[in-house]
């Protein structure tokens, strides 16, 4: 009546079925959700997985010109839609969960950039890295369409300052002479 | 405690007590062993999701319901994703469906080996609890490796699936089902067998059929009392009808039905599985998404509780206008009433324990008073700004 | 003149087998209950220290006296049941062959001192002031009925066939001529029925059920009295496991007193054993179901073996 009970019971006794945690380790499969952390060289700033975070955890701070993506694991949800969102692979979940500690506020990931300030109202706007990366995209693809000095308008010049220049039309030719004459505007 | 025509008195069976994962408040009126009444409370889990809902776009709704339940949160994506494709005329591709309904149904067999457990454990059988909850480890393995969590997957999205299954993965999920089926075929027998169990739970907490029909019960609750109903079969979504398999009925309408309902539904979820991995087509993993446009319609799902409904409406912008959930053990909270009358205190847990109730409720304190005989409500609000004294 | 009995009666009841020595081989019976049962449920278990950590964390918090509790019985009930099982246990032959106050006539003294502990739960139950409480010792007093009358009718048995209603004279007789486990089988498997129901463990752990009464009578006791109780468990285990073991495996006896008491403490692991092992393959019973093995099974193969006693039809 109880024989199969007592069968199974048997073979649990010599080999139980947990871990003894923390003297093993437990198992990690490929892709496990870890908290993500963030790649300083090939990070732009770009802000689209503080766009795409469901839960608020990636807050951007703009101080002193400089541009920082602060990332809180307090919030995250390890959704991973940061990961698929960043257009250069910047930011992955680790393969293991972190290691605890008493203070809340360690568990970040941080990445700083410098930005690029507006010519005309002094604010800055873009990071240097993301122009970079937007004028070789563009030259790649629509050279025949857009030249360099252009492009290099377009990204010195804040958005807002450029809605009100391009509602004047030849006002917005002579600026172009004006403001551009073959200076850089960045390092 | 009252003193109600002398003999009876109530035993309050919750908030706070150690059978129910979750909380409602029952209140057993009780002579000697007997129960003669019962006043069931479900308080409602007012985290005020609908309303979050209506605020967030429909990417981020995603995140947002999975956390509605924890055991059955998969079903809740895949109402919500199924809801806003129908809504929106979304054309989802096939190896995407086949891959929902691979963890869609691993889901299942993790819930039902889940709910057997805490069963068992409600009879005092601690034994079979820990064993089920050993062979359930086999599956969160396979969830694990799927899909990089235990509990809230988030692989769903609009349009289809985030993450794919290689062909290693479909050989490692093959063999942990090895290892599931063999431990449910181990439970089955025991059930089976064993006198004990059956002492405790056959001839209890019936609801036959007529009332199954009137209370309107869903789910392995209305299958177990006869009534042959089964979302996947009659109303079928993410391709379920390519796949073959049977409901299981039981005749018995009582705890001991709904047990083997369970187990042979996790059976045939294994079949499901595995017909999945080997058909399964190729192509691409999300459908190309259309820009949003004014309609309405609905999500319809098997969960392992039940039906589960979910119903968008959508506008011009990327945020739904309106999204309304209904989850089945609402529906079937109300039927434990004509199931407890009549049984003994011992068996109050099981039977509540049977219909598997998923909610988290937050509950009001009330304060009986012996001497008047009477009761009131005390709201949270007034015992913190001390306008009540207990 | 005095000095030396006197030092000795008190070494016996404060060290062996008295308060430090109970208490801690107690704890390693307790201990190995759990083990095993997590062993046997895939689980690895507590480590050897778990029960004194219990006892002492459970001294170090609050006692809290609930408003509509009987105060006077409230403190009262965990005291009772823990001073009786003690003096229980000086009563028990952990010496091989004689107990630290044996005298004539101290095996009906001492059942009855293992039933004082159901009373005090019963009573402690009701004045507590909780519905669990209440229908706590409702089925705590059905159980005792019950299981009592199989335990008691076992144990006449073998004081019939040893002649004798003293612990010494019983297990003198089962040295001689071989244990009672053999002479009179069908009381030992009643008693074995009998003693599940009174340590309280599945399939009749009805009166402290956990997923149906909160805990029953122990409800509303917490701090220094639950750690009482606790203690009293930890006793029961020993006394009855000693108590199977004198009644039915007095044999085998060598002239040595460390060897004996040796032997004995390993006859009583056996018992605690057997009494874990049909704890752990069971689910747990309703109270009217639980009269069918005690009132009808139990009785009659008890009854079965009195009479083969009073009729002479014995080894």
């Amino acid at each position: 009546m109880k024989s199969s009970i007592v069968k199974e019971a048997l073979k649990y006794f010599v080999n139980p079925v947990t871990e003894a945690f923390p003297a093993a380790k437990p198992y990690f499969p490929k892709k496990y959700r870890g908290p993500p952390v963030y790649d300083q060289d090939k990070c732009m700033g770009c802000t689209a997985c503080a766009h795409v975070c469901p839960a608020d955890a990636i807050t951007v701070i703009v101080k002193d010109g400089k541009r920082a993506l602060e990332v809180w694991y307090g919030k995250c949800t390890f959704c991973a839609r940061c990961e698929e969102s960043c257009p250069v692979d910047a930011i992955h979940l680790m393969e293991e969960f972190g290691i605890p500690s008493e203070d809340k506020l360690v568990f970040k990931s941080t990445v700083t950039h410098d930005m690029v300030k507006c010519r005309l109202c002094g604010k800055p706007f873009i990071t240097i890295k993301h122009a970079e990366w937007v004028k070789k995209n563009l030259l790649e693809k629509m050279s025949d369409v857009i030249g360099s000095e252009e492009i290099d308008f377009f990204l010195t010049v804040c958005r807002d300052c450029r809605h009100e220049i391009e509602n004047i039309p030849g006002f917005r030719k002579l600026l172009i002479r004006v403001l551009i004459k073959g200076e850089k505007v960045w390092v | 405690m009252e003193k109600v025509e002398g003999k009876i008195c109530s035993i309050p069976i919750g908030p706070y007590h150690p059978a129910l994962e979750e909380i409602a408040f029952y209140k057993v009126y009780v002579e000697g062993e007997r129960i003669v009444d019962a006043f069931i409370k479900p308080g409602f889990s007012h985290r005020g999701i609908e309303k979050l809902a209506m605020q967030r776009s429909y990417h981020r709704n995603i995140q947002l319901f999975e956390r509605v339940c924890g055991i059955c949160s998969d079903a809740h994506t895949t109402a919500y994703c199924v809801a806003v494709e129908n809504c929106l005329k979304i054309n989802v591709p096939k190896r995407a469906q086949y891959i929902r309904v691979v963890e869609h149904e691993a889901n299942r067999i993790h819930s039902h080996l889940l709910w057997f457990g805490v069963a068992m454990h409600a009879i005092g059988f601690d034994t079979l609890f820990m064993h089920s909850w050993a062979i359930r480890e086999a599956i969160m393995d396979v969830v694990e490796t799927l899909t990089g969590n235990r509990v809230n997957y988030s692989v769903n999205t609009i349009g289809g699936v985030r993450r794919d299954i290689t062909p290693e993965l479909a050989k490692y999920i093959e063999e942990k089902l090895k290892i599931v089926e063999k431990g449910t075929l181990y439970l089955i027998k025991t059930v089976k067998e064993d006198e004990t169990i059956k002492a405790r739970t056959s001839e209890v907490g019936i609801l036959t059929k007529e009332e199954a029909r009137k209370y309107c019960v869903v789910g392995p609750t209305a299958r177990a009392s006869g009534i042959d109903e089964d979302i996947r079969k009659d109303d079928p979504y993410i391709n379920y009808e390519d796949f073959e398999f049977e409901v299981c009925i039981e005749d018995t309408c009582d705890v001991y039905g709904r047990i083997m309902v369970r187990l042979r539904e996790t059976l045939e979820s294994i079949k499901i599985v595995r017909q999945a991995l080997k058909n399964m087509p190729e192509g691409r993993l999300i459908a190309d998404l259309p820009y949003p446009f004014p309609s309405e319609d609905v999500g319809r799902v098997e969960a392992p509780r039940g039906e589960l409904i979910y119903y968008v409406k959508s506008n011009y912008t990327n945020i739904p206008e309106r999204v309304k959930v209904r989850t089945p053990t609402f529906v079937n909270l109300p039927a434990t009433k004509p199931m407890l009358l009549g049984d003994k205190l011992a068996d109050a847990p099981q039977i509540i324990i049977s219909i598997d109730p998923c909610l988290t409720c937050n509950d009001r304190l009330v304060i009986v008073d012996l001497r008047s005989g009477c009761e009131k409500t005390v709201f949270l609000q007034d015992l913190i700004k001390g306008r009540v004294k207990l | 003149m005095y000095i030396v009995p006197l030092l000795t009666i008190l070494a016996e009841i404060l060290i062996y087998p008295g308060l430090m020595f109970s208490i801690l081989f107690g704890g390693i019976i307790v201990w190995m209950y759990r083990k095993v049962r997590a062993r046997l449920q895939g689980r690895r278990g507590p480590p050897w220290y778990q029960t004194y950590a219990d006892i002492f964390k459970l001294l170090i918090k609050e006692t809290i006296i609930p408003l509509r509790a009987w105060k006077a019985g409230f403190i009262a009930a965990p005291t009772i049941s823990f001073a009786a099982l003690f003096a229980a246990i000086l009563l028990l032959p952990f010496f091989g062959r004689e107990s630290a106050l044996g005298f004539l006539g101290d095996a009906i003294v001492l059942l009855y001192l293992l039933t004082i502990p159901t009373f005090a739960l019963t009573f402690g139950g009701m004045a507590s002031g909780s519905p669990y409480g209440i229908v706590g010792s409702g089925r705590e007093a059905s159980l005792h009925v019950w299981y009592e009358l199989p335990l008691w009718l076992s144990a006449a048995t073998v004081f019939a066939l040893a002649n004798s209603i003293s612990i010494s004279g019983i297990v003198e007789e089962q040295a001689l001529h071989g244990p009672f486990a053999i002479r009179l089988p069908l009381a030992f498997i009643a008693f074995l029925i009998a003693a599940q129901a009174k340590l309280a463990k599945r399939p009749f752990d009805i009166p402290h059920a956990e997923t149906e009464i909160v805990a029953g009578p122990y409800t509303e006791y917490s701090g220094s009295l639950r750690a009482l109780f606790e203690l009293s468990e930890v006793f029961k285990w020993l006394a009855v496991s000693a108590l199977a073991t004198t009644l039915f495996l007095g044999w085998p006896l060598i002239g040595n007193t460390i060897v004996d008491a040796l032997i004995f403490m390993v006859k009583v692991v056996f018992f605690a054993l057997i009494f874990a092992f049909i704890d752990i393959i069971n689910p747990r019973l309703r109270i009217e179901q639980a009269g069918w093995p005690l009132w009808k099974i139990a009785t009659a193969l008890a009854l079965i073996d009195t009479i083969r006693v009073y009729v002479g039809l014995v080894i």
